[in-house]
């Protein structure tokens, strides 16, 4: 389903990605973990070229995304980016952002376009604020009306970077329900968190970035309760310090 | 585009006048020097006026920065022009005309910035202040005015620069400065085309170096909010 | 002239303000036009490009108005070997100048939509072109119309300046009547309120804009 091979950004001076490998097959949910600045966000918009890399190949459900006559809009059409800053188009309502994709894209008819948009937005619980602006949603809500507005893609990769990160804690919850329910349902998803709560329940695979490689890669378990490395039990024990178990 | 080169361009009269030009120039900077000290003057006192607590100095203020900022300096220029030495019996030269035009406009604008920095400040920097039980007084010289002096200072750079330009439009009332000069000149030679182009060349010459340095200024103070 | 009652300069003063209007509303179209084309050209993924934007912008901001309508009035003629009326080169004067600051607004507008809102329409696959339009744009209109309302008062009130160059527009009859007539303080004083009563509206609508624009954000 995706695979990324050597992939490296710098930026003037800072190497940010040293050559990360990841490889994702269908249905798989992969949570990246890791220190602010390590590259997880970078790396997620190198896979759908948002940054550009400067090296190393991206493959995505067959299509060489890191081509040169890569058709870039045909490709991100697959995949679905929800953002921290959520992002979404304020001069829009809900049904009007998630709508957006469908109708100026995929040239879809309006109507067709707000029937699927009003159902996305049901799924994430959304259906009594469909045609509320931006402005006048939570946190929260802005985040779901974002991965609904991905989702109407319908796109056979989610990415997630740092997803709740800009919400206020009771607010991560709704948000991180929506996600569960996506994996439940199948959807191949690869999430940069801090949640680690939430990686252990759902994730298939944790793969712990630090400044600019792959670490560790291992399912939830192994990875909480027996790393088998330096850096990840330093990574881990410096995280958990604050909880209180 | 051809004809442009057809021109026979002679700038034989130019060099000449250079001293004359210069002499304008001098005075366009002197203009726009005594211009801006008063008005950084005038601008103050109005923005208090229009800050203050009273009816009675806050709508004359308003007043007064509304209408010298909706009608175009040309006409206020023209106006004084005509109205000091008929209405108000007074005989000044038209260099303190000119000046006194100046001034008024600019002042108008220099108020509105004014007023526009002091209230740019964050509201919860001044609370935070008398919390700690400055007065009102200390409150605004030691917390406010100094962080709206950054977001001021680059709009002012602005208004110089726009007033060293707009200088040029007292040249109607007869003040010897470089755009005055400039016409006098392309009457005289009848090379209106080389006389201009060497005007405009001075005042670009003179302009941009200070518009780089507002460039510097804006980098300086630029305010992160 | 003979004598002048106050209803026969004030219609002659009211054709100098429909031409003021004319050269201000052409004058703002060119500028905007102008404008928008140099704006585009700053934001080019090309240098020299970038470069020859700026150096428009410069060179029309660093000389007086009233030097480049006198130099474009002689000039125009031997330029273009036709020759022009002197209220067709005082337009294309004042839109030229103006141009220069409508070109800074129009940069600042969309440079000021946030690169998330990019990322977001680029990741549903919409396309540079789908991108500008649907969601930039619209965004950075909004952000550009308060002191892009500004600039068309600063535009009208230059506008003045083209009676110096023989337009006949709402200054030159007022300097024209003020020279004849016995009380050119009052001409001169309807004048003013003509132009205010011109620019006045506009600035509020500039304030309320500005205004509104803020709260939205919050």
């Amino acid at each position: 389903m995706l695979l990324a091979q050597e992939v490296r950004k710098s930026f003037g001076e800072l190497e940010v990605l040293r050559g990360i490998d990841l490889t994702l097959d269908r249905g798989d949910v992969v949570v990246l973990v890791g220190a602010s600045g390590s590259g997880k966000s970078t790396f997620l918009r190198c896979l759908n070229r948002l940054i550009e890399p400067d090296g190393g190949r991206i493959v995505i459900s067959g299509e060489e995304v890191t081509a040169r006559k890569a058709d870039l809009p045909k490709i991100r059409r697959r995949i679905g980016f929800v953002a921290q800053s959520f992002n979404l188009y304020p001069h829009m309502t809900a049904a009007g952002n998630v709508m957006e994709g469908p109708v100026t894209v995929l040239g879809e008819a309006k109507a067709a376009a707000r029937e699927r948009a009003l159902e996305a937005l049901a799924r994430v619980g959304l259906a009594a604020k469909v045609d509320v602006y931006p402005n006048q949603l939570s946190g929260g809500q802005q985040q779901r009306v974002a991965i609904a507005r991905a989702l109407a893609m319908n796109p056979q990769l989610m990415l997630f970077d740092e997803p709740t990160s800009a919400l206020d804690p009771e607010l991560t919850g709704e948000v991180l329900d929506v996600m569960k329910r996506l994996a439940d349902d199948g959807m191949t998803m690869l999430i940069a968190s801090h949640e680690m709560h939430f990686a252990r329940r759902v994730a298939d695979r944790i793969v712990f970035i630090d400044e600019g490689l792959v670490v560790e890669e291992a399912p939830p378990d192994e990875f909480f309760g027996s790393p088998r490395e330096v850096r990840t039990r330093r990574f881990l024990s410096r995280l958990m310090s604050w909880e209180t178990d | 585009m051809r004809s442009l080169f057809a021109y026979t361009w002679d700038f034989e009269a130019i060099p000449d006048a250079m001293p004359l030009l210069l002499e304008g120039a001098w005075m366009t900077v002197k203009l726009t020097v005594i211009t801006m000290v008063l008005s950084l003057v005038l601008g103050f006192v109005v923005c208090v006026m229009r800050l203050s607590r009273y009816r009675a100095l806050r709508w004359p203020a308003y007043a007064y920065t509304e209408l010298f900022r909706t009608t175009p300096l040309l006409v206020q220029i023209i106006w004084f022009f005509f109205v000091l030495p008929k209405t108000f019996d007074i005989n000044i030269d038209v260099f303190a005309m000119g000046v006194l035009a100046l001034t008024l406009n600019v002042s108008a604008f220099v108020t509105e910035i004014f007023r526009a920095g002091i209230q740019s400040v964050d509201r919860g920097q001044r609370e935070a202040a008398l919390s700690t039980g400055m007065t009102e007084w200390v409150a605004m010289r030691r917390i406010v005015i100094p962080q709206a002096v950054r977001r001021v200072v680059p709009l002012l750079g602005a208004v110089w620069i726009s007033l060293f330009k707009d200088t040029s439009l007292v040249a109607v009332i007869g003040i010897h400065e470089l755009m005055f000069e400039g016409r006098e000149l392309a009457l005289a030679t009848y090379r209106p085309v080389e006389t201009f182009t060497v005007v405009s060349l001075l005042y670009f010459a003179l302009t941009y170096p200070q518009s780089l340095g507002l460039n510097w200024l804006y980098e300086r103070y630029r305010v992160v909010d | 002239m003979g004598a002048l009652s106050f209803s026969d300069y004030f219609r002659l003063l009211i054709d100098g303000l429909e031409i003021t209007i004319v050269v201000s509303v052409f004058g703002l179209i060119g500028a905007v036009v102008i404008g928008l084309t140099v704006a585009t050209l700053r934001m080019s993924r090309f240098r020299l490009v970038r470069f020859l934007g700026g150096l428009y912008i410069d060179f029309f901001r660093s000389t007086p108005l009233f030097a480049q309508l006198l130099w474009l009035f002689y000039v125009l003629p031997i330029l273009t070997g036709f020759s022009f009326s002197a209220q067709v080169a005082g337009t294309i004067g004042l839109a030229l100048y103006e141009a220069a600051f409508f070109a800074e607004i129009f940069r600042a507008g969309i440079l000021a939509v946030p690169r998330g809102q990019r990322e977001a329409a680029l990741s549903t696959g919409m396309t540079r072109v789908q991108t500008s339009r649907r969601i930039v744009l619209p965004q950075a209109i909004r952000t550009m119309l308060p002191p892009g309302t500004s600039a068309t008062v600063t535009l009208i009130k230059d506008s003045s300046l083209v009676s110096f160059v023989g337009v006949t527009d709402l200054l030159y009859q007022a300097n024209s009547l003020a020279a004849v007539t016995l009380d050119p303080i009052g001409v001169l004083t309807v004048a003013a309120l003509l132009y205010f009563a011109l620019c006045y509206p506009i600035t509020v609508a500039a304030n309320w804009m500005q205004r509104r624009l803020t709260l939205k954000t919050a």
